[in-house]
C-alpha cells in the first residue's frame, strides 16, 4: 500500500496542508457546479468564488491556488507540479493600477493618512485580481496643502475615489459620472461602512464601463 | 443684478494638480481654501476664480503675478476654463442642491475676480464630490505663451 504522502504523482499536493481539500473542492465544483464544500476557505474568499460563478458561470481554479500561495507561501518550495495542474494567472498590469499612487504616497506628508490610503489600494488591488484590467487607468493621489489626501481614479466618463481627512471620521468616498454613464452623483462617509463591501460596490461602475 | 459670463477660469498653482499624461486636472484644484471661512459672514469656503468676461481674461490670469513675489507667476502651471452651466447643474441637482453658490468679488488689480463658494456645514465628502464634478468638466490646461 502506498501512503498518500508517498504517491509519486501527487506527493506535492499531499505535502501541502489543506491543498488536498482544496483540490476536492475544485473537483466538486467542476463536476457538479456545486459550491457546498467551501468550509476550507475563509468567508471572504468564499464570497469571491460565488461572485466569480455569478459573473462568469464558471470557477477560476487559478484564483483559489493564487489565494493559497499568497496566504501560505511557506508551504511551497517548488510548486511547479501544482502550477502545471492549475493555470496560474496574473495580469501584468494589475500592479500598475495602484503603483503610481503607491509611489506618490511614499512622499506625502502625513504618514497616518498615507497608511489609510494604502489599505484602500490594497483592497482595490485584491478585488481586481479576477478581472482583466489591462485597459484601466492608474489610480492617482492628490495631496492638499493641509496634508489631506484625495485618491482619484479618473476615467473618460466617470471618476471615483476617496477623501482621506486628518480626522478619519470625516473621510469619505465619491463617484460621479456623466450622462453616458448614468450621471451618478454619490458620496458618503467611510465611517460605519465595511471598506471591502464599499469598494466592491464602487468597482461595479469601473468594471461595467 | 450681477451678470456672469458663460465660463470661469481657475488658475493652477501646483503642478501636482495636473495629470499631464491625460491633460486632466485633479479635484484638488477645486477644493476650497478652508482659511476663507473666517472672512465670510456666511462661513462658506471659497475657491477663487476669474470670470471670463472677455477674450483677454485668460491671458490676464496666466500673467498674474504672485502677491508675495512679483517676479514669479501666480499660476505657473496654467489655468483651465469651466462652463458656468456646470456650476448651475451642481446648484440645481437634488444630490448637491444649493451646496455651492458663485459670486463676483473684485479685488485690487483684478476686476474679474470671483469665487465658487461652498456652503458652510456640508460634509467634506460632498465637497470632494463637487470638486470632482468641476474637475471632470474642466478644459485642458491652458498655458502662457511667454
Amino acid at each position: 500500500m502506498i501512503l498518500k504522502n508517498e504517491e509519486t504523482t501527487r506527493n506535492l499536493i499531499y505535502s501541502v496542508p489543506g491543498l488536498v481539500e482544496m483540490e476536492k473542492s475544485f473537483d466538486q465544483i467542476i463536476i457538479t457546479g456545486s459550491h457546498n464544500s467551501l468550509a476550507e476557505f475563509d468567508s471572504y474568499f468564499a464570497s469571491r468564488i460565488r461572485k466569480n460563478v455569478t459573473d462568469y458561470g464558471q470557477e477560476k481554479q487559478a484564483d483559489i491556488l493564487k489565494y493559497y500561495l499568497l496566504t501560505q507561501p511557506q508551504a511551497f518550495n517548488n510548486f511547479s507540479e501544482v502550477a502545471s495542474k492549475y493555470i496560474f494567472l496574473r495580469s501584468p498590469s494589475r500592479e500598475n493600477v495602484t503603483q503610481l499612487a503607491r509611489v506618490t504616497l511614499e512622499s506625502t506628508s502625513n504618514r497616518e493618512v498615507a497608511k489609510r490610503a494604502i489599505i484602500i489600494l490594497d483592497i482595490i488591488e485584491n478585488q481586481l485580481q479576477s478581472f482583466d484590467i489591462s485597459t484601466l487607468p492608474p489610480i492617482r493621489i492628490a495631496e492638499l496643502e493641509d496634508e489631506r489626501v484625495i485618491i482619484e481614479w479618473i476615467f473618460e466618463n466617470f471618476r471615483m475615489g476617496f477623501n482621506l481627512e486628518l480626522d478619519d471620521d470625516e473621510s469619505g468616498y465619491f463617484q460621479i459620472s456623466d450622462k453616458s454613464a448614468g450621471e451618478i452623483r454619490s458620496s458618503g462617509y467611510l465611517k460605519g461602512l465595511k471598506l471591502e463591501v464599499l469598494i466592491r460596490s464602487l468597482l461595479t461602475l469601473v468594471l461595467n464601463n | 443684478m450681477v451678470n456672469f459670463p458663460d465660463f470661469c477660469i481657475r488658475g493652477i498653482v501646483k503642478k501636482s494638480y495636473i495629470y499631464e499624461d491625460t491633460e486632466t486636472v485633479s479635484a484638488a484644484l477645486f477644493i476650497p481654501d478652508s482659511r476663507t471661512r473666517v472672512t465670510r459672514s456666511d462661513e462658506g469656503t471659497e475657491t477663487s476664480i476669474n470670470w471670463d468676461d472677455n477674450d483677454k481674461v485668460l491671458e490676464f490670469t496666466l500673467q498674474t503675478r504672485d502677491e508675495k513675489n512679483q517676479a514669479v507667476l501666480a499660476f505657473p502651471h496654467g489655468a483651465i476654463k469651466l462652463p458656468r452651466h456646470v456650476l448651475d447643474d451642481v446648484v440645481n441637482l437634488p444630490s448637491t442642491f444649493q451646496a455651492i453658490t458663485y459670486e463676483r468679488q473684485e479685488i485690487d488689480n483684478n476686476p474679474y475676480h470671483g469665487n465658487i463658494v461652498f456652503r458652510a456645514g456640508i460634509p467634506q465628502h460632498t465637497i470632494n464630490m463637487i470638486a470632482n464634478v468641476l474637475a471632470a468638466h474642466s478644459s485642458r490646461p491652458y498655458r502662457s505663451d511667454t
